[in-house]
């Protein structure tokens, strides 16, 4: 029973942080159709970014949770007015401008700040393990759990229940009705784009002093949100919830018999089979081609 | 006829192509610079692979190193047990086995004593891997992004067993210490012209049987699908099965350069199957016109010659890298046939 | 020899729905071979997804589709093809980077299977079948022509070639002449009465004036149903069908 229960958290843990970096992904690929292959590199900047906050600027995590969300923002929206919205009608070739900038990201973090492993230390607050369930639990894991939950929460409301949202789901229908009706689609998909990337950033931040911190960092995460939001279904936030679970959970079930490699590479062939069965994803509704 | 005209010209200018990289050894006398010459080579024969799949049937594999790595390996599996047992370990046993404590070689590396079997399973294996990504991406009837994603993820699932089970593959070390392909009489030396020769041998009979598949009606198909596989449907043509046969076809080509790799590299490494090499190679084939079978050769000869020639220090390599994510980005915003859509209207 | 009596496609019962949504709902509809039966009513009356759910695009939930003796409920689109269904679509449906010529070589009516095709090469056979149809559609000057430099109505007579190169013993049409200018339909009517009098065509339309030209038996479609089913005058004059899409000046020539 304990072995369930710790397997069961550290799958939490996996799928928090795994929400946290599809969540923006399924968004912006949910509401523009844009494949962001540069998610992971957005997350990596969050990571950067907290550690030069922290370290260069000495301001603590939860002091930095909005400029890093701001500044990573800012870029989001810059790239997108630049480079995505030139593609709107192609969007297959999103993929590829998207991990041109990925490219152009990393090489720009190994060129200025160097490619040498960087390091950031749980704030000591948040260093000691509390009790849940009769298992020892880090707080900060706990820390990173709620934030996203409140993160997803957040997202929820804005799409559902706010104007702006309702004008996303308008534009995410149809774009060019949505505009004849007086939705500024341009900026909503300005916004969205700077929102997904805003959320993987404080992602990155929140992992960073989970493991070490490097330029290629990113490219570890950015299959997994891709599996998580194929498996989910695109326009299902609770399918993206729900994959974030069930992948997060199996990852740490086959890592406890086996170890992380091997239980990466199952997860991917799951998933795989998964998606030949229901290719739609797990959480879709039938839509009228 | 003009169609006529254009065949028979892709046909001589493949052919000169072809000679003149012959000729190449008997300009240049360096055995270092023949080899690195011969990487180039291989890279453009890996972007002819991708281009038959990505550019004439519209699968944006971005997995296609896979196909190259488990040639690469086939090849080093079948030269290391050629090796001296100075280089092999103890018994005959490849060394990073020993230092794993393995006892006896294992069953899936006995046929490789057979080098006529590592060149087989070099092209078998990979064409094997796609007739099952084939029946799973393109049975499930799986949208464009989707099979850039699982193809991906396929490659990274292949590369995450190879490093886990490094008693068996050398793992993170990749099969070194080869011995050099010995073919009757004759013996390859990575840093002479003979394999040299070997691999513009290898690419000449490649890239012409690749213009012919191009040019047979298969060929076309694979295009009709890319341009609209729903209309192919609908005339009577199971897609899932030319999809699946121009994969396949992508992975033996793909086989084939890995094979022609590790003979020059003198080893076979994980690295030959990492994301870094299959995004390098989307973007040659982007640049050079990935509806081109040439212009993809092209566009990777250019580059990774580019690259080569250029320098080898590491802040340099980061900013050629950076330079050509710009250039990637600008080709896809504005040139999306590539270098070979300034130049020609109908070139293949 | 095919059973007078009995329909070359009979749809019993059909179903689709989307959510929730039915587009088409217990639908019954059989055509007779060599018949050119038009499909008409209102936008969203299902009309498209009843040619969707023949030739296999959309999956119905309920009842069958019999085609010359044979179930093809629900079997896959390549498969229906092959039994002789042929389709039209509403948005033109070609291989825009191929030539005209490339486009028609593909659907020659020749090998299907892969390993046929990697060895198939163009002759002069070949050229003779391709002149033939081109002519007949009037793209013979057009064959070096890139599909996507086409106009709308030559897009669509591109089409109309690659569905007739299979010589499908059913044809289903999708607003055919959606775009096109007064020439070009008429154009059209005279390439519908050649195709009568060999194929089974089933043409969705809302051009009355083409519907009129080429029409034998019009079925009116109405919210998933069938609303009526006759010849052309009946169905002018039909009450339910006058309130449901046609209004009361009747079918005109506009």
């Amino acid at each position: 029973m304990d072995f369930f229960i710790s397997q069961f958290i550290s799958g939490l843990s996996i799928t928090s942080i795994l929400l946290m970096i599809a969540l923006g992904l399924a968004i912006i690929y949910g509401t523009t159709g844009v494949i962001n292959m540069a998610h992971g590199e957005f997350v990596m900047i969050g990571a950067y970014t907290s550690w030069f906050l922290q370290i260069k600027l000495g301001m603590g995590l939860i002091a930095s949770i909005i400029p890093i969300f701001l500044i990573t923002a800012a870029m989001g929206f810059l790239i997108e007015r630049l480079i995505i919205r030139h593609l709107y009608n192609r969007l297959l070739d999103t993929i590829l401008a998207t991990w041109g900038i990925g490219v152009i990201l990393q090489q720009f973090i190994r060129l200025s700040v160097g490619s040498e492993l960087k390091y950031l230390e749980i704030p000591p607050y948040m260093a000691e393990s509390m009790s849940l369930f009769g298992q020892q639990v880090s707080i900060y894991r706990v820390f990173i759990f709620l934030f996203a939950i409140t993160i997803f929460i957040l997202a929820w409301f804005i799409i559902f229940k706010t104007k702006f949202g309702m004008k996303l789901r308008a534009v995410t229908q149809n774009k060019d009705i949505a505009s004849c009706f007086g939705v500024n689609s341009g900026a909503v998909y300005s916004a969205t784009f700077a929102f997904g990337t805003g959320i993987a950033a404080l992602a990155g931040a929140f992992i960073a002093p989970l493991k070490s911190i490097s330029p290629d960092m990113g490219t570890n995460y950015i299959i997994d949100a891709f599996m998580v939001v194929v498996l989910g279904g695109v326009e299902s936030l609770i399918g993206t919830a729900a994959s974030s679970f069930i992948i997060g959970e199996t990852s740490s079930f086959i890592a406890s018999f086996s170890n992380d490699t091997l239980a990466k590479a199952l997860v991917l062939v799951i998933t795989i089979l998964i998606l030949r069965i229901k290719p739609q994803g797990l959480f879709t509704r039938k839509i009228r081609s | 006829m003009m169609k006529i005209n254009i065949i028979k010209n892709q046909f001589f200018l493949y052919g000169v192509f072809c000679f003149v990289l012959f000729l190449f050894p008997l300009f240049i006398d360096d055995p270092f610079y023949l080899n690195k010459t011969s990487t180039y080579i291989i890279f453009g024969l890996l972007a002819v692979s991708l281009s038959l799949s990505w550019g004439y049937t519209g699968i944006l594999n971005l997995g296609n190193a896979v196909f190259f790595g488990l040639g690469s390996y086939c090849m080093a599996m079948s030269l290391k047990l050629k090796t001296d047992s100075i280089h092999t370990g103890s018994g005959g046993l490849p060394d990073f086995m020993v230092w794993n404590n393995i006892k006896e070689l294992p069953w899936f590396w006995e046929p490789f004593y057979s080098l006529s079997f590592g060149i087989f399973a070099g092209i078998a294996i990979p064409v094997i891997l796609a007739i099952i990504l084939g029946y799973f991406i393109f049975g499930g009837r799986a949208a464009g992004v989707y099979v850039a994603i699982i193809t991906l993820a396929s490659m990274i699932v292949v590369y995450l067993l190879i490093m886990d089970q490094q008693a068996y593959t050398g793992g993170f070390n990749g099969i070194t210490d080869l011995s050099s392909l010995k073919v009757g009489n004759l013996e390859f030396d990575a840093y002479g012209p003979s394999a040299y020769y070997l691999v513009v041998s290898v690419m000449t009979l490649v890239l012409f049987l690749t213009l012919i598949i191009t040019k047979s009606r298969a060929g076309l198909i694979f295009q009709a699908i890319r341009d609209d596989e729903n209309r192919v449907r609908f005339l009577g043509y199971n897609v899932g099965v030319y999809k699946t046969a121009s994969l396949c076809i992508s992975a033996g080509i793909g086989g084939v350069a890995g094979m022609l790799y590790t003979i020059v590299m003198e080893f076979a490494s994980p690295t030959f199957m990492s994301i870094t090499l299959s995004l390098s190679v989307v973007i040659w084939c982007a640049v050079g016109g990935r509806q081109s079978i040439f212009g993809s050769f092209i566009g990777a000869l250019i580059i990774t010659s580019g690259q080569g020639s250029l320098s080898e220090s590491e802040t340099f390599l980061h900013t050629w890298t950076l330079i050509m994510g710009f250039i990637f980005i600008l080709t896809v915003l504005f040139l999306p046939k590539g270098l070979v859509g300034i130049f020609a209207k109908k070139i293949k | 020899m095919q059973n007078l009596k009995e329909n070359l496609i009979q749809l019993n019962s059909v179903e689709v729905n989307f959510d929730g949504f039915k587009a088409v709902n217990e639908f019954n509809f059989g055509v007779k071979a060599g018949e050119l039966r038009c499909l008409i009513g209102p936008n969203g009356a299902g009309k498209t997804t009843v040619l969707d759910i023949i030739c296999g695009k959309t999956k119905s939930s309920k009842g069958n589709i019999i085609f010359n003796g044979e179930d093809i409920t629900n079997k896959e689109e390549f498969l229906i093809s092959r039994k002789g269904v042929g389709r039209k679509f509403q948005i033109p449906s070609v291989f825009k980077e191929l030539t005209v010529k490339e486009n028609l070589y593909v659907a020659l009516n020749s090998s299907l299977g892969f390993f046929n095709n990697i060895i198939k090469f163009f002759n002069s056979t070949d050229q003779e079948k391709i002149n033939n149809i081109a002519e007949l559609v009037g793209l013979k000057n057009d064959l070096k022509k890139q599909a996507q430099f086409l106009s709308h109505g030559q897009t669509q007579w591109l089409e109309i070639a690659l569905v007739v190169l299979k010589d499908p013993a059913l044809i289903l049409m999708d607003e055919p002449t959606a775009g096109m200018t007064n020439y070009e339909t008429s154009q059209t009517v005279e390439l519908f009465s050649k195709l009568k009098e060999t194929h089974t065509l089933i043409v969705v339309e809302h051009d009355m004036g083409f519907v009129k030209e080429i029409g034998d038996i019009v079925s009116v479609m109405h919210e998933g149903k069938l609303l009526a089913e006759g010849k052309i005058k009946e169905i002018e004059n039909d009450a339910k069908v006058k309130e449901a899409y046609l209004g009361n000046k009747g079918i005109t020539n506009a």
